[in-house]
């Protein structure tokens, strides 16, 4: 071997070392020697370092899947054998974008858990694709990306992604173990072999997953990398949602165990519990997932931010995305879906008759659906910006709602269901006008105004029939008992205050607690009561005609807060909750109070 | 948003250029998937300043260069690095660019078929365990500096292969 070969193959070797971090002092000063004053030298470098990156990206480096963008971009995500120190790195950079909410997504997974070596085309086909709904994509090597149907396989190393509001899919593997990919998510599934004994990793990059493994695999393990944590579960069934912020992962069955990325702090799930985890170092607890009844009665296989029952319990309306989802009501399957919104819809209302509802959000346009045909009806434009609030009078006749660019002062709009021709036009020059309740004999309709107050209208007149000031308290959301005689407000100083709704005073407030309250709804018959708290739970309460309250019911699987929407069923036997990036669900109300 | 997603795509597209710009001058494979990562970061951060239409490229391109001299000055107290003088030698060597980039990738794919299979699986197993040399050591039975030589060997053979086919394509 010729001097100038030997050189080469000592430059390859040093580069490589380099490379890995694997050089001496004295191998740097023989490499830099080899490399100083050689342009030959420097030109075999610059190709193994290309070289290096090529095969780092072919063997070791997952592919950079695109996240479905809802609030906040992601970065592609890092190659595996990344460590946590990287994540210390840049965990003040990621603490200046706050609410930006760019992280870095840590592929977990190292040496430790070495791959078997199997040639790019004998990968193992190691799962199916069942249960596909809607545009369901896998992404392999290259970014080649195929729509897929039930029955499709994937091979180790793929991207499944669920395009859409519309979309979900379940994956199953050869043991039985299964995941449930819910609307918007994106998900790398990866898996060791020999399959029956094997490791699975999947990296949630976005999304809601519920995943379940059967018992008889115990032996085996699953470790799922998200941008903020990586959880290792041993035969345990698992939801997890991942946003642009959070983690949130709730344990049903089994072990399993956290750990953030930003700290490496561990913690450890027992069954029955949830955790939610961001990129602060902040205290982070698993906190146990009780409740009455403790399991929702079903999940639903999409997230969405407005929902209501049908009157004749026909259907549960979701809205998800530009979509309205008709779904059963009770299991949650998705019956059919209402398209017609171009933007995202945010409320839904249901007439007392059940056969017409109407739908608004971000979309210009208000739709009305008759829900007997499942087709539009009719639609009214609002203005650019769509809807704030809307609400339908109890005879169906009255259409209320809230144009969103309307600022600094406020503009409601009553209009017939029927005609779309405007009724009255209510200008308020204080403040925006932000919820509106009508009263259960439609004569009143309350509203939430940006001057910290109550205004109460009459909605045949246009004319003020009440105001109550709240100082500088704001109230949030509203809603008249089903008797009529209180009107509920939830309010941002944590407090739900109860106002007669005949002499009009305040006749009491419950305190909810630190965390404070949001979403409300009440039930059209029963005097039954539910609100969401922000710590994670809903509360269900029982009103009677002196108001007196008894809590029927606490429900606490949700995330860090609880859901934005909550509808009861005509009866009050049953619960639907919804909100952003967490599946909805329906709960069983029990008719009295434990 | 539409922006947004816009801006992804071509951040997505760019990984990989990014990944060969930043490799070029930041030898060690771990401190470079750090600089892209910061890189990723910046453009996220300073989104609004893109227009869309103008060369994003040149733009990324750019951060690039910024964050590989702020990682250098980072490194200046605790890690071995070429010395100055040898980092302006390599960086007179003109990037190839993005096609150049994407016609050695398709060469090499080709390239690897021709590896044995002993070989293949040796370079899989290094690019899997990515740092973790240690575990490749027990796994294989040899010691690392035999690991090298072998890669090196391979690189070697995969790097000629990978010219004569541009070559080739070139001729042709």
């Amino acid at each position: 071997m010729n001097e100038a070969v030997q050189d080469r193959s000592e430059l390859s070797a040093l580069v490589m070392q380099l490379a890995a971090g694997q050089i001496g002092e004295a191998e740097l000063v023989r490499l830099e020697a080899l490399l100083l004053d050689d342009p030959s030298a420097q030109r075999q470098y610059h190709e193994l370092r290309a070289l290096n990156v090529e095969l780092l990206w072919k063997f070791g480096k997952p592919l950079p899947a695109l996240p479905v963008m809802r609030q906040a971009p992601f970065v592609a995500p890092l190659p595996h054998s990344r460590t946590r120190a990287r994540a210390r790195s840049i965990v003040a950079l990621v603490a200046s974008l706050a609410a930006v909410a760019v992280v870095a997504f840590l592929w977990s997974g190292n040496g430790s858990h070495p791959m078997t070596a199997v040639k790019p085309a004998e990968m193992p086909l190691f799962a199916e694709m069942s249960e596909v709904v809607g545009n369901v994509e896998i992404i392999a090597e290259g970014n080649d990306v195929k729509f897929v149907g039930t029955g499709s396989k994937l091979l180790s190393g793929q991207t499944v992604r669920t395009c859409g509001d519309e979309s979900s899919t379940a994956v199953v593997y050869a043991d039985g173990t299964r995941l449930d990919l819910a609307n918007g998510t994106t998900a790398r599934l990866w898996q060791t072999v020999p399959s029956e004994t094997a490791q699975k990793r999947v990296f949630l990059t976005i999304g809601v997953m519920r995943a379940e493994m059967p018992s008889s695999s115990d032996d085996a393990t699953m470790i799922i990398s998200t941008p903020h944590a990586e959880v290792r579960l041993h035969g345990a069934k698992l939801a997890s949602s991942v946003d642009p912020t959070s983690t949130y992962v709730e344990l049903e069955e089994g072990t399993a165990e956290l750990i953030r990325h930003v700290d490496g702090q561990p913690i450890r799930l027992t069954q029955g519990s949830f955790v939610v985890c961001t990129n602060n170092i902040e205290p982070m607890m698993a906190e146990p997932l009780s409740a009455l009844p403790t399991e929702p009665r079903s999940i639903g296989k999409i997230h969405g931010s407005a929902l209501a029952f049908s009157p004749d319990n026909a259907f549960l309306a979701v809205a998800s995305g530009e979509r309205i989802q008709l779904c059963h009501p009770e299991t949650g399957e998705r019956l059919s879906a209402l398209t017609g919104h171009e933007k995202s819809v945010r409320h839904v209302a249901i007439a007392t008759s059940a056969d017409r509802m109407v739908s608004g959000g971000f979309d210009p346009f208000l739709i009305v659906w008759d829900t007997t045909k499942r087709q539009e009806l009719r639609r009214f434009y609002v203005g650019p910006l769509g809807t704030r609030c809307l609400a339908l009078s109890p005879d169906n006749l009255v259409l209320a709602y809230v144009p969103s660019h309307v600022r600094q002062r406020g503009e409601l709009t009553l209009c017939d269901t029927n005609t779309g021709e405007e009724i009255h036009k209510i200008e308020y020059a204080k403040g925006e006008i932000e919820s509106l309740a009508f009263s259960p004999d439609g004569v009143m309709l309350a509203t939430v105004t940006g001057d910290h107050q109550v205004v109460v209208w009459d909605p045949r007149t246009g004319k003020v029939l009440h105001m109550l000031a709240l100082g500088k308290v704001r109230a949030q959301k509203l809603a008249f008992t089903s008797d009529g005689r209180y009107l509920i407000g939830t309010c941002d100083d944590h407090k739900i205050r109860f106002w007669d709704a005949n002499r009009w005073e305040l006749c009491r407030t419950h305190d909810c607690g630190m965390s404070g309250c949001g979403s409300l709804a009440v039930a059209s018959s029963g005097n039954t009561v539910a609100w969401g708290l922000h710590d994670s739970t809903v509360e269900v309460w029982k009103i009677d005609a002196d108001l007196e309250m008894k809590q029927v019911a606490v429900y606490r699987k949700f995330r860090k807060r609880g859901p934005e929407a909550l509808a009861f069923s005509a009866n009050a036997r049953k619960l639907a909750t919804t909100r952003d990036w967490e599946l909805f669900k329906i709960w069983d109300v029990p008719a009295e109070p434990n | 948003m539409q922006h947004n997603e816009e801006l992804l795509q071509l951040i997505t597209r760019y990984q990989r250029p990014l990944s060969h710009f930043i490799s070029r001058q930041v030898p060690r494979d771990s401190d470079a998937e750090d600089v892209l990562q910061e890189v990723n970061l910046v453009i996220w951060r300073r989104a609004d300043e893109y227009q869309r239409g103008t060369d994003f490229g040149a733009w990324v391109f750019k951060i690039a260069q910024f964050q590989i001299m702020a990682f250098r000055q980072k490194l200046v107290r605790d890690r071995l690095q070429f010395s100055d003088e040898l980092l302006a030698q390599l960086a007179r060597h003109e990037f190839p660019g993005v096609q150049a980039a994407d016609r050695r990738r398709e060469a090499l794919h080709l390239c690897l078929e021709k590896l044995d299979r002993g070989d293949l699986e040796l370079v899989r197993l290094r690019y899997e365990a990515g740092d973790d040399v240690a575990s490749l050591v027990s796994r294989l039975g040899r010691n690392a500096k035999a690991i090298y030589r072998s890669l090196a060997r391979i690189h070697e053979a995969l790097m000629i292969c990978i010219r004569r086919r541009l070559t080739a394509e070139d001729l042709t």
